[in-house]
C-alpha cells in the first residue's frame, strides 16, 4: 500500500465516522450530539438515550457490517472473475442465499413445527439458510465451469445466469406455497430492510463476517495477481484454484450473513468498488479495505435516507440503493461505450 | 537444468507432443522452431505446468516438475505467454511490479529498475496498460517477466512464447540480445520463435519440431539444413552464410 492509499483510506474512515454520527443523531426523533455521547452513561434516562442505544446504534452498526461485507464481496468476486461487472448477484450467490431464506420462511415452519412469527425470532437460521443456499448455488456454478485445473470465466457467467433463473423459479414455487402471513414476510424481506437490527443480530453478523473480511483484506496482493490473468498468477506462485474456491466460500459467507437478515440489497457490491477504482486505481490493497469503508458509508447513508424521507414510514433500503445504483450503473455502461475502461 | 525424457502431451485425443527427449543446461538459450501445429506452444505449456504430462518425464534440477510447489517454482521459472488480457486499468509500473510478487520486498527496486531499462519502457511507466498498443503491451509483459527473473538468485529458467510477435525488428533484436546476455546470470531460456533467422542469430541451440516429433536438435548450423527445413515447413529454402554474423541465414527459394 502506498502513502497515498493510506491517506485516502484515512479520509474514507473519517467520512464514515461523520456519517455514523449523523445516522445516530438523525431520524424521526432528532437526538443532540451531547445525548449521543452520553449514551453509555447509566445515570441518564431519556427517550433519546433509549432510541440511540436500542434502535439506532445496532441499526447503523448493522448497516456498516452489511454494506462493508457486500462491497468487499463484490470487489473480491470481481477479481476472481477478472470482470469489473461481477457482483454477488451475478454468479448466483445472492439468489442462492435468497432461495435458502425464502425456503426457510415458507417451509421451515413445517420442518420445525413452529409458526412463522416464532421463526423470525430464531436469528441464527436466517444467515445459515442464506449461506447454505449461496454456497450450493455457487458450488453448482463452479463445478460446471471448471475446465481442467482452471475455471472458465465465460462458462461461469453463463452458469450464473442459469442458476439465477432456477433460483427465481424456486422462489416462485415457495411464494405459491406460502400463506398470507408468510407472503408478507417474504415481500418485506425481498425488498430489504435494516429494521430488524438488534444487538443480538449485530453480534451474529459480526461473528460471521469478521473472519472472511479480515482474510480477504490479507489476500489483496494475490487477488491483484489474479487480475493479471490466472496463468500469470499461477506462474507468480499463486495456487489459483485454491484461492478461487476460498474466495467464493468467503463471499458466500459474507453475503449469507448479510442477506439473511436484511434481504436483497443490490448495487452496493457493484458500484462501491467501481467508484474506488475510478478514484485510486484498481489495486486491491486499496480497493478491498476501501470497499469496506465506502460500502459501510453508502449503506448507512442509504438507510438514513430510507427512514427519514417518508418518516415515520420507511422506504425499503433495497429500493433506495437501486434508485441511486442503477442510474450510476447505466452511466458506467455509457462511459465504457465511449472508450473509457470500466 | 531441465531434462525432458520421452515426453508425450495430449491435446484432446491427439498426441501433440510425441516421444520428445532433450535437455537444457544453465545459461543456455534454446529456440524452438516448427510450422503451425508442430507442437511448439504445447511443449511450452507442458514445461510451464499448464498442460499435464501424458507420458515420459520433465525434471527441473533433477526433481520431477510436478513435485515443485507453485511458490518455489515462481522463484525459479518465469513464463511469458503469447498474449495477456488485462481488463482493469493498472499502470505499467504496477504491472511490472507484480513480477516481483514471489520475492521479499528488499529485492524489488533493483530488479524493477533493471527490468525497466532492459525492456526500454521507462518512458511509459505511468501510462495505463490498456491504453497501450499491442507491441507496447508485449514489452510491458516482457519487463514484468524480466523483473521476476532478475529478483531471483538461483539458477533460473525463462520460458518465452513468441516474445517478438508484435515487436518491430529493432525491438525484437533488442529482446533477443537481452535473453542472450542473461546467460551470464545463469539464466537458461527456451524461446518459441517464428523468425528463423532471429533464432539462428541469437540461440545457442535450436529444436526443430514437426507434428509433435523432433526433427533435429543442435547448433543452428547443424539443424537449419535445407533437408530439415523442407521436412518441417514443406518448402524449398536456401541456407547461406549471414554476411555479418557467423550464423546461417535461411532464404526461401522462389522458383
Amino acid at each position: 500500500m502506498t502513502r497515498v492509499d493510506s491517506h485516502r483510506l484515512a479520509g474514507l474512515a473519517a467520512a464514515w465516522i461523520v456519517a455514523f454520527a449523523a445516522c445516530v443523531m438523525l431520524g424521526a426523533l432528532r437526538v443532540p450530539l451531547t445525548d449521543v455521547l452520553g449514551v453509555f452513561d447509566v445515570e441518564v434516562n431519556s427517550l433519546g438515550r433509549a432510541v440511540v442505544l436500542n434502535i439506532r446504534l445496532p441499526r447503523v452498526l448493522l448497516a456498516t457490517l452489511v454494506g462493508g461485507s457486500l462491497a468487499v464481496a463484490g470487489a473480491s468476486l470481481q477479481s476472481v472473475f477478472r470482470n469489473p461487472l461481477a457482483d454477488p448477484a451475478l454468479i448466483g450467490v445472492s439468489s442462492g442465499a435468497a432461495v435458502g431464506v425464502v425456503g426457510w420462511i415458507v417451509f421451515g415452519s413445517a420442518v420445525a413445527g413452529v409458526t412463522g412469527a416464532t421463526l423470525l425470532q430464531s436469528d441464527w437460521f436466517f444467515p445459515v439458510a442464506a449461506f447454505g443456499g449461496g454456497l450450493i448455488a455457487t458450488q453448482i456454478v463452479m463445478t460446471l465451469s471448471r475446465q481442467g485445473p482452471l475455471i472458465d470465466v465465460p462458462t461461469m457467467l453463463l452458469a450464473g445466469i442459469a442458476v439465477n433463473a432456477l433460483a427465481g423459479a424456486l422462489i416462485g414455487v415457495a411464494i405459491f406455497a406460502s400463506d398470507e402471513e408468510q407472503l408478507r414476510t417474504l415481500t418485506m424481506w425481498t425488498l430489504g430492510s435494516l429494521g430488524g437490527a438488534t444487538w443480538h443480530v449485530v453480534s451474529i453478523v459480526f461473528l460471521l463476517s469478521i473472519g472472511p473480511l479480515a482474510w480477504l483484506v490479507v489476500q489483496a496482493r494475490k487477488l491483484d495477481l489474479i487480475l493479471l490473468g490466472e496463468r500469470e498468477a499461477g506462474h507468480l506462485g499463486v495456487d489459483v484454484d485454491q484461492l478461487n474456491r476460498r474466495v467464493v466460500v468467503a463471499c458466500a459467507l459474507l453475503v449469507g450473513a448479510s442477506v439473511g437478515f436484511t434481504g436483497l440489497i443490490g448495487f452496493v457490491g457493484l458500484v462501491v468498488p467501481h467508484l474506488l477504482r475510478l478514484v485510486g486505481g484498481p489495486h486491491n490493497r486499496w480497493v478491498i479495505p476501501g470497499s469496506f469503508l465506502l460500502g459501510a458509508l453508502t449503506l448507512s447513508v442509504s438507510d438514513l435516507v430510507s427512514r427519514t424521507v417518508v418518516a415515520p414510514a420507511e422506504l425499503p433500503i433495497g429500493v433506495v440503493t437501486a434508485l441511486f445504483g442503477s442510474p450510476f450503473f447505466l452511466y458506467l455502461i455509457r462511459r465504457s461505450k465511449h472508450g473509457a475502461s470500466l | 537444468m531441465i531434462e525432458v525424457r520421452n515426453l508425450v502431451v495430449r491435446y484432446g485425443n491427439r498426441r501433440a507432443i510425441n516421444d520428445l527427449t532433450f535437455s537444457i543446461s544453465a545459461g543456455e538459450c534454446l529456440a524452438v522452431l516448427g510450422g503451425n501445429g508442430a507442437g511448439k506452444s504445447t511443449l511450452l505449456k507442458a514445461l510451464s505446468s499448464e498442460l499435464p504430462v501424458a507420458g515420459g518425464t520433465i525434471q527441473l534440477e533433477g526433481e520431477e516438475l510436478r513435485s515443485w510447489s507453485a511458490a518455489s517454482l515462481a522463484c525459479r521459472r518465469a513464463v511469458l505467454p503469447q498474449e495477456s488480457a488485462l481488463s482493469f486499468p493498472f499502470t505499467v509500473g504496477q504491472v511490472i511490479e507484480m513480477g516481483c510478487a514471489p520475492f521479499p520486498r528488499r529485492r524489488h527496486s533493483q530488479a524493477l529498475s533493471r527490468a525497466t531499462e532492459l525492456a526500454d519502457i521507462g518512458q511509459f511507466l505511468e501510462r495505463k496498460y490498456n491504453t497501450l498498443s499491442g507491441g507496447e503491451r508485449q514489452r510491458v509483459q516482457w519487463a514484468r517477466v524480466l523483473a521476476q527473473i532478475l529478483c531471483g538468485q538461483d539458477k533460473r529458467l525463462l520460458i518465452l512464447d513468441e516474445p517478438t510477435s508484435a515487436l518491430d525488428p529493432p525491438q525484437a533484436s533488442r529482446l533477443m540480445q537481452v535473453v542472450r546476455d542473461l546467460r551470464n546470470d545463469g539464466v537458461a531460456a527456451i524461446v518459441v520463435a517464428h523468425d528463423i533467422n532471429l533464432a539462428a542469430q541469437f540461440a545457442d541451440r535450436i529444436l526443430l519440431l514437426n507434428t509433435g516429433r523432433k526433427v533435429g536438435i543442435g547448433t543452428p548450423r547443424e539443424v537449419l539444413t535445407t533437408k530439415n527445413l523442407a521436412t518441417t515447413y514443406g518448402m524449398e529454402v536456401n541456407v547461406i552464410d549471414h554476411p555479418e554474423y557467423r550464423s546461417p541465414l535461411v532464404v526461401p527459394a522462389y522458383k
